[in-house]
């Protein structure tokens, strides 16, 4: 989705540059690449590489990030208390208390009521139950599709007359759902979310959010293929489908879950605003897009901590994924926090 | 160049063709139009002759096959007409007057808040990367992050409030709601203040989330250029720091971002949507929500279209950036 | 012996890296004198490029560094960017190693040059500056300058670019030039021309010049004195002759002997001191050779028969017209019989890589036949065609990216067997042996290609290629990745392993003294056509073609008395002399030592 505050579409456009750049991909240079001038990288007294496998090496550059480890304690906390809160907590969501309408956080409501009588902590975290759920729901559909797409189209794109023209429709389908303003396509189906399922949702916010990163598989898939070990694997008689699931596959991997993490981000951001202007998520159910709704600005706790919590939500998501990305490939320099 | 130029805008001519048709069907046949005639608390239902006549009139009539109001809709597209809005109202509005109406409100909007945006965040994505792990780019990326994790209602909220609190401190207010003060006579100091007082939030909410994620992908890109050997030739020419980065590495560095331009007008129309709701702007924004609440299918459709061509000259106007900025690809 | 120009003093640079600080340069110490030619001569990480850099002061800015640099009396690590900058491009200069990347890629050649003169001469004007540059690039023998000063970098070729940074590097009459590695990424014609145009631009200079390189026969036709560097630290230093001579140390010797010489015969008798450790070896086999049946009556494993592969070049996005064809390959033919080498050589371009692809694949080829064991790849069937897989095997040319980083080094070498349907236990006890044929042990099955060398990693790649007892296998330049002593390793591996397996080569490379000594025969190879075939000697002491002739004078021998004698003038004296007489009496007379006016 064409959201302004999509995380990955900056960085996906990035990572884009230079995955098409033909110099270096760094995802595929050696662990033990070193920042720096080009002489320096075969250190002479090369200690501790050795006989580091890159998922260990991956693993460990994480956890040494300390925003890794913040975001993913500020994550298991919510995650927990979107589970567990709405068990002991005393207010159901539609619960109306009207004789506290507007009042502020108090030892009863925690955060207080809004002006038509709903707790507003219920709310929150029959919301972010919702919201957690479309976001890793369409994040790992989003993911699923972009790698159906993208990886067919980059590996066609090579093989003769044909394979240019089934990655070439593939291009034109990929710019088309770029073109297409998806929060209107979006509007335009909600319908359907009345009359069915809220959980309509998680495959309609993917059929919109896919193209970036298939755009990028794409070309990560474009220059594996040429890579010699793939063209190797060809002049051995490896099957071109074995071929993509034992070469192509394990190498993408790791940028594939980097980019999960952070479409569940992105998935939570489209839910919130679709949910927001009355399109997403609607009664009787419950989505931080639609508690933010019920905002008063003369009365800043209707809104304060509700936001608040999605916020840290996000934020928390992203802060692993931007460790993740960092401990993948130490010179992007996307974040520095 | 200009061989360059045509043929992407031909692409994208078609891509925006098929985009506009592909959301008018979707909507034909996904929307209830007739239901408006039908209201809960209607005591006696419209006559069914005058039912008919207004369903034909709007080319929305249920019974029609979808592709004949296709075509109909196609028709009138070629000679500039998009049809009449479905709604409430009993008057026959033209779809193209409406939205014409409300363009530049919106664009104004988009425009002014996307060149803001993009001119802070390439100047501060640049300089976060030069200064790279000083105060200043640990600050920038760490705010960048976060105003990319807010949704954009959140940010417009955070916004309101600031402004609520310094007004009920200061006294002072900037407008919070609508684009003018009806109260005031136009052409007057006073209204002209008030409306450009009431353009400043709007603004500063989408050139935030413009300048946020500009900085984030123009400091990758500058990064890649301060590692390139050109740069260092530069440098190995005579040239300061500085002065390399000015000369050779800034060119360099904004080729890359013609690409996301397109994106980021994008972005900044969906960002629109928001800030209008919220500041009640009656732009093209407002008109897109209000006209698929009201299912009205004519108005969707002309909504789609200009953001296709919102979208189309944006990628056209990167296109000529980019041909005119690097001679590799004229 | 004059003051020195340049005096680096215990210069130490170090990086932080992940795994702790990375020593790049340890307590470095030389002097440059006026208008000498010193060589700094070490293999990848020794260190010699950071160290240049470093008196550039253009060394990243983690880099911590100390010790002292003295140019001219300025102390180079007191100075800040604006002082330095005065002295880059003006009294120092640098040319880099890879002129694809070095030229701002949005300016034209001709405005860049012009740039290097108005920095240091803000007086200039920009229409002198520009006519300035026209001469500049006349001087280092750019045709047409005129023309060529309004194109951009991408219009010029590897080695004209190369030129134009020369040109860059010269244009204030610099009293220090460093070169790092100047023509490593050019063809071996194109880096004669560079090389002498470098050195007859420092004659005529008079400056004092630093070649930065890894090649010991580019040193010997250019250097004064040399600095062998290893593992960060000076090895030995000394005269030219010195070194190539009368070597002191052991790594030097090594580092000489390693280098493959087109200019000694394969079973050549006279012992020097600098016979390489490949030719060697060869010269071992060479004696078995004798025993093997002759050349005719071998049966024939690769026959390649007028092939042809033309590449349409079409114009026009929308409807595709063709407008010419490039001839990639242009009606080759050649046959390699059993235990055979036969070497491919041709500069970039030739065709060589694409014939090595239109074999590869089996299939039928654009037009022509390739056939393999007698039979015609035309007329294989599926199973056919997989069964030949194993026969006719591919070592590629970048050990770092021919193995897969996923795959566990055991893995690797299963695959062509799993292809082939080998059982499990068969597969296992292979992979063994390859292993230790290919000078590794068997614990390395289970340990991931990113931990090990490129030389071992091109020795899992032989391996691989051996996995399936083919016949033929297809070397596609796979030593030009490597360092020499590592390349002198692997090439006696694959000599002594087409010895005892009795395993035809068909071997593709550039470098004719690599192909020396491992070769039966060679064909050189020259836009698309094999301009000339024969046995390895005859080739190498009567060459017949032209092209052939001119390959052989442009190979740089690791001699210096050879390599003087070799020497001639590049520059265009005149056109320099003019450019510089017409900046000198334009402008006011800049200030700066730099310009004797």
């Amino acid at each position: 989705m064409t959201n302004p505050s999509d995380m990955r579409s900056t960085d996906d456009a990035a990572q884009l540059a230079h995955e098409t750049d033909p110099s270096e991909n760094p995802l595929m240079g050696n662990p033990d690449y070193a920042p720096g001038a080009e002489d320096a990288t075969a250190p002479p007294g090369g200690p501790a590489i050795e006989s580091m496998g890159r998922g260990e090496l991956l693993r460990r550059r994480f956890l040494r990030s300390r925003s890794g480890w913040v975001g993913m304690v500020v994550f298991t906390i919510l995650v927990l208390m979107a589970i567990f809160a709405p068990m002991f907590y005393q207010y159901e969501p539609f619960d109306r208390d009207l004789r506290n309408v507007l009042s502020g956080p108090t030892q009863y409501h925690w955060f207080g009521v809004d002006d038509r009588g709903y707790d507003i902590f219920a709310r929150t975290m029959e919301g972010l139950r919702i919201s957690l759920m479309i976001g890793i729901g369409t994040a790992v559909l989003t993911s699923i599709l972009a790698l159906l797409v993208g990886t067919t189209a980059g590996f066609v794109s090579g093989k003769g007359k044909w394979g240019a023209f089934v990655d070439g429709g593939l291009v034109n389908v990929i710019n088309l759902f770029l073109v297409i303003p998806s929060m209107l396509l979006l509007m335009l189906f909600s319908p359907i979310l009345q009359q069915a399922t809220w959980l309509w949702l998680i495959p309609l916010l993917a059929l919109f959010a896919w193209m970036l990163t298939a755009r990028v598989l794409r070309a990560m898939t474009q220059q594996l293929v040429r890579t010699e070990y793939v063209e190797a694997a060809k002049f051995m008689g490896v099957n071109p489908v074995v071929s993509i699931v034992r070469h192509i596959i394990p190498n993408i991997a790791s940028w594939i879950i980097i980019d999960t993490t952070l479409g569940v981000s992105a998935a939570i951001l489209g839910e919130t605003g679709l949910s927001f202007i009355g399109f997403g998520i609607q009664y009787p159910n419950v989505s931080l897009g639609t508690v933010l709704q019920e905002y008063n600005i003369a009365y800043p706790h209707t809104w304060v901590l509700p936001a608040a919590v999605l916020a840290a939500l996000i934020i928390s998501i992203n802060l692993m994924g931007e460790a993740l990305r960092d401990a993948l490939d130490p010179t992007s320099g996307s974040s520095r926090i | 160049m200009a061989r360059f130029i045509a043929i992407r805008t031909l692409t994208y001519l078609i891509l925006a063709f098929v985009a506009t048709s592909f959301a008018y069907l979707l909507a034909a046949s996904l929307m209830n139009p007739e239901a408006v005639l039908y209201p809960p608390i209607a005591t006696n239902p419209v006559p069914a002759e005058t039912a008919q006549q207004y369903l034909n009139v709007r080319n929305v009539n249920p019974d029609t096959p979808l592709f004949e109001r296709y075509a109909t809709w196609l028709g009138g597209l070629i000679r500039g007409d998009m049809g009449l809005t479905t709604g409430t109202d009993r008057q026959l509005l033209e779809v193209t007057d409406v939205i014409l109406s409300r363009v530049p409100i919106s664009l104004q909007l988009v425009v002014i808040g996307t060149v803001i945006g993009t001119v802070a965040g390439v100047a501060l994505g640049m300089w976060a990367a030069v200064n790279r792990n000083g105060i200043g780019d640990r600050l920038s990326t760490l705010l960048a992050f976060v105003v990319l994790s807010l949704p954009t209602p959140v940010i417009i909220l955070t916004v309101q409030q600031t402004n609520e609190f310094i007004g009920n401190r200061s006294g002072f207010k900037l407008p919070a709601i609508n684009r003018v003060n009806p109260l005031l006579t136009e052409g007057t100091w006073a209204y002209t203040e008030y409306q450009l007082l009431a353009l400043i939030m709007p603004t500063i909410v989408l050139a935030l989330a413009g300048a946020a994620s500009y900085s984030r992908y123009m400091k990758v890109t500058t990064l890649d250029v301060l590692g390139s050997d050109y740069l260092r030739t530069a440098r190995a020419k005579g040239l300061t720091r500085s002065q390399a980065m000015r000369r050779h590495g800034l060119r360099m560095a904004l080729i890359p971002m013609g690409q996301y331009f397109a994106f980021a007008v994008g972005a900044a129309f969906t960002g629109s949507l928001f800030v209008e709701l919220m500041f009640n702007w009656e732009g093209v924004g407002r008109y897109a929500i209000s006209s698929i609440a009201l299912a009205d299918v004519n108005g969707t459709a002309g909504v789609v279209l200009y953001t296709a061509a919102l979208t189309l000259l944006s990628a056209t106007f990167a296109d000529i950036l980019q041909a005119a900025l690097d001679p590799r690809i004229r | 012996m004059t003051e020195p120009i340049l005096s680096v003093r215990d210069l130490s640079v170090t990086f932080p890296s992940e795994y702790g600080t990375v020593q790049a340069v340890r307590n470095l110490s030389y002097d440059v004198h006026k208008g000498e030619a010193l060589a700094i001569v070490g293999e990848s990480g020794s260190g010699k490029s950071v160290s240049s850099l470093a008196v550039m002061g253009l060394l990243p800015r983690t880099a911590t560094i100390s010790g002292e640099i003295d140019l001219l009396g300025r102390q180079m690590f007191t100075l800040n960017d604006k002082q330095l900058s005065d002295l880059r491009g003006n009294v120092l200069s640098m040319v880099f190693q890879d002129p694809l990347s070095a030229l701002t890629p949005v300016y034209t050649v001709g405005s860049q040059i012009a740039e290097v003169v108005r920095i240091h001469h803000p007086d200039v004007s920009k229409e002198q500056a520009h006519g300035r540059a026209i001469e500049l690039l006349d001087a280092v023998g750019i045709p047409e300058p005129q023309r060529r000063a309004n194109q951009y970098p991408h219009e010029f070729s590897g080695g004209m670019r190369q030129r134009a940074v020369i040109a860059m590097a010269i244009a204030n009459e610099p009293e220090l030039i460093i070169a790092d590695e100047p023509t490593t990424a050019l063809d071996v014609t194109i880096q004669a021309q560079v090389m002498s145009l470098l050195k007859s631009a420092q004659e005529l200079l008079g400056a004092a010049t630093i070649l930065i390189t890894h090649d010991m026969g580019v040193v010997a036709g250019f250097a004064d004195r040399v600095l062998v560097m290893k593992d960060a630290q000076l090895v030995e230093t000394g005269g030219v002759d010195d070194i190539f001579y009368r070597p002191r140390e052991e790594y030097t010797r090594s580092l000489l002997s390693a280098v493959p010489r087109v200019d000694l015969q394969k079973s050549g008798t006279t012992d020097s001191g600098s016979q390489s450790v490949a030719g060697t070896a060869f010269r071992a086999l060479a004696r078995e050779e004798g025993e093997v049946a002759p050349r005719e009556q071998r049966s024939t494993v690769l026959e390649v028969e007028d092939l042809q592969r033309i590449y349409p070049i079409t114009k026009g996005a929308l409807v595709r017209r063709k407008v010419g064809e490039q001839r990639a390959v242009d009606g080759i033919s050649f046959d390699i019989r059993e235990g055979e080498c036969l070497a491919l050589v041709g500069e970039s371009g030739s065709g060589k890589t694409t014939t090595l692809m239109e074999i590869m694949q089996l299939r039928a080829p654009q037009s022509g036949a390739v056939r393999i064991d007698g039979k015609d790849t035309r007329a294989l069937s599926r199973a056919e065609r997989s069964a030949m897989r194993a026969r006719v095997t591919m070592v590629f040319q970048d050990p770092m990216a021919s193995l897969d980083p996923r795959m566990p080094i055991g893995d690797i070498l299963k695959e062509p067997m799993r292809v082939q349907g080998y059982s499990k236990q068969r597969m296992d006890e292979r992979v063994d042996w390859l292993l230790r044929n290919v000078g590794l042990t068997p614990e390395h099955a289970a340990r991931y290609p990113t931990e090990f060398s490129g030389g071992q990693r091109q020795r899992v790649g032989v391996a691989r290629a051996l996995a399936c007892d083919p016949t033929l296998i297809v070397l596609d330049e796979p030593t030009s990745a490597l360092d020499v002593t590592v390349q002198a390793g692997v090439l006696a591996m694959l000599a002594d392993l087409r010895n005892r397996l009795g395993v035809s080569f068909l071997f593709v490379s550039h470098d004719l003294s690599v192909v020396r000594h491992i070769s039966d025969r060679i064909a050189v190879m020259r836009n698309g056509k094999i301009v000339e075939i024969g046995d390895t000697e005859e080739v190498f002491t009567n060459p017949q073609h032209e092209y052939t002739r001119e390959l052989l004078s442009a190979v740089p021998i690791p001699d210096p008395q050879i390599a003087r004698n070799r020497r001639h003038t590049e520059i265009d004296t005149d056109a320099f002399a003019r450019s510089h007489v017409d900046a000198t009496t334009d402008g006011d007379a800049p200030e700066g030592e730099g310009l004797a006016g």
